[in-house]
């Protein structure tokens, strides 16, 4: 048969079988529903907690030099930067109190850093320019402090030296730490005393730890402290990989109920159908063009249930089902092709049955 | 001259393995253009020579050749494609599907055979309007009498333009003037260098019968 007439005479078929389509129909939506509203809900719950598990805090580790240790230094964070598991590294002094220089010393104080390393990437600028080294950004927080209109003034230390404000930021998520002050750039020389590394994901957060800890080769544990989320990013990838199985489970779980429901409503209706069947049999049809007929004919049944299923549940909106198209639209073509599948047992039952038998008249 | 020639060759066919053997090797020739009644007690296999020869069921030895070559043993999917495109079938109660339209049940021959979907629905029509059913065409079997629905499935044995047409008991469930009807019809059709045969005891179709082959 011509793939046209094929689709063409399954739905004809399937709208002429109105009981057996409505039972599909009925049987499809159920299942659809039920997959989107348990494991399509999970799906949808897994990702919310990926997303928060994974967050770019998630990622990041500092490294701090102990006891005056001087081991960060502009080098060593260029290799670290060149790390395959590192994807933002930024270097800083401790914070330092600073004054607006046009207020001088008694006004209100913020923290400054001086930083070396990916600024570009750990903050983003909002007003002004990026620094040249001696320069700095301010935060919007700490600019409201310090009561400037503008990315214009000047930060002062209280040995009295005062550093150029050039443009304002805001710090990435990973290093909201830095929104409270004023991000200096480092000048030669200037001492460096610990190195946050943001690790391309949560994966590589074990190797960013010990490739950063190999480049800066410590002396000894008392050199050096490390604060990572390394525990927490092995419990999350943990935790994500059992939540998708239960996903996982719970959908085939589903499919497999209504997989076998529709097989047998199908296979009722061929052997309700046997002379129908026969008939086509006897005029010439294939085997393999029955099967495909019994099979696109309960996918022709399923199709308007899916929809609906699919339709009431982004319709019913995120306050009750919390699942995106992105997950309702795959599981209504799973749900469909499970259909398919299920009507393939049946379909050979009527395709191997043999038609004089069901045709012969005594 | 005949369009295809049908025969069966030291024919020997059985239900069940033990099962009481029909034929006995049986050797028979079906004259294209002829109207060949087969015939018999009942329980003789009239019908299931018909489905023999239909390559519907296998026989147990022997072979049904068609221009000459042995098409009884040939895989499932050629059978069907011969059936498809070489046999016309008509059904002691015509066998059309309630639920369609009688432009369907014609059409659907055509359907296995892969004709073009815009020439089967016309020659659908035509063969509708040559049988005097035209006006019924968008009816369905329930809208129409026995004699009628007899000449619809008549309609679909034609469909593909076969070259043998094999009917059981075509005219079992009418009365004698649509009986009559119908046998002309068969008449005609055998007219076109057809093999027609027909599995009967009915009288009247022995007497319009242009062969016979007694069981």
């Amino acid at each position: 048969m011509r793939i046209g007439s094929l689709l063409r005479e399954a739905v004809m078929s399937a709208l002429a079988a109105r009981a057996s389509s409505a039972l599909v129909m009925v049987v499809a939506a159920a299942m659809c529903l039920a997959a989107i509203l348990t494991a399509g809900q999970a799906e949808a719950s897994r990702s919310t907690i990926h997303d928060q598990l994974t967050s770019d805090t998630s990622r990041l580790l500092t490294v701090s030099a102990l006891r005056g240790a001087g081991f960060i230094t502009p080098a060593t964070v260029g290799v670290i930067q060149g790390l395959d598991s590192t994807d933002v590294v930024l270097a800083r002094t401790p914070a330092t109190d600073v004054v607006n220089a046009a207020t001088g010393p008694g006004g209100p104080v913020v923290p400054l850093w001086e930083v070396h390393g990916d600024l570009d990437s750990a903050v983003t600028l909002l007003s002004g320019r990026w620094p040249q080294p001696g320069e700095a950004l301010i935060s919007e927080t700490a600019r409201t402090t310090f009561g400037l209109a503008g990315p214009a003034g000047a930060a002062q230390l209280s040995e009295g030296r005062q550093i150029p404000i050039v443009g304002t930021f805001r710090a990435a998520p990973a290093f909201t730490v830095l929104d409270a002050g004023i991000l200096a750039v480092s000048r030669p020389g200037t001492p460096l005393a610990s190195v946050d590394v943001l690790a391309t994901s949560l994966a590589d957060v074990e190797a960013a730890q010990a490739g950063t800890l190999d480049v800066l080769a410590p002396s000894g544990p008392q050199q050096v402290s490390v604060d990572s989320q390394l525990g927490a990013a092995r419990t999350a990838m943990e935790l994500d990989a059992q939540l998708a199985e239960t996903s996982r489970t719970l959908l085939i779980t589903v499919l497999g109920i209504g997989l076998l429901l529709v097989c047998a409503v199908v296979l009722a209706d061929v052997l309700i159908r046997a002379r129908d069947l026969g008939r086509r049999r006897t005029l010439g049809i294939t085997r393999t063009d029955l099967v495909a007929m019994v099979s696109l004919r309960a996918g022709a049944a399923a199709v308007p249930g899916i929809v609906v299923a699919v339709g009431v549940t982004l319709a019913l909106g995120k306050d009750i089902v919390d699942v995106s198209p992105l997950v309702a639209l795959p599981i209504g073509l799973l749900t469909l092709d499970a259909v398919l599948l299920a009507a393939i047992p049946p379909a050979l039952v009527a395709a191997f049955r043999d038609p004089v038998r069901v045709m012969r008249v005594a | 001259m005949g369009r295809a020639s049908l025969a069966v060759q030291d024919l020997r066919f059985h239900y069940r393995r033990g099962g009481e053997e029909l034929y006995q090797g049986l050797d028979a020739t079906f004259t294209p253009g002829a109207v060949t009644a087969i015939t018999g007690a009942s329980g003789r296999g009239k019908s299931t020579l018909l489905y023999l020869l239909g390559l519907l069921l296998s026989p147990s030895a022997g072979q049904v050749l068609l221009d000459g070559q042995d098409v009884s043993a040939a895989p499932d999917a050629e059978r069907s494609a011969l059936r498809a495109r070489r046999f016309g079938f008509v059904f002691q109660d015509s066998e059309l599907d309630p639920t369609r339209t009688l432009l369907d049940s014609v059409s659907e021959v055509g359907l296995y055979s892969g004709m073009p979907a815009g020439a089967l629905r016309g020659r659908a029509r035509q063969l509708l309007e040559r049988f005097g059913l035209g006006h019924r065409a968008d009816h369905r079997p329930g809208q129409i009498s026995g004699g009628q629905a007899q000449r619809v499935a008549l309609c679909r044995a034609l469909m593909n333009d076969p070259d043998i047409v094999l009917a059981d008991e075509p005219t079992g469930n009418l009365d004698p003037d649509n009986a009559d009807l119908v046998l002309d019809q068969l008449t005609e059709i055998a007219g076109d260098g057809r093999c027609v045969l027909i599995a009967t005891h009915d009288p009247q179709v022995l007497s319009r019968s242009t062969e016979e082959l007694v069981l």
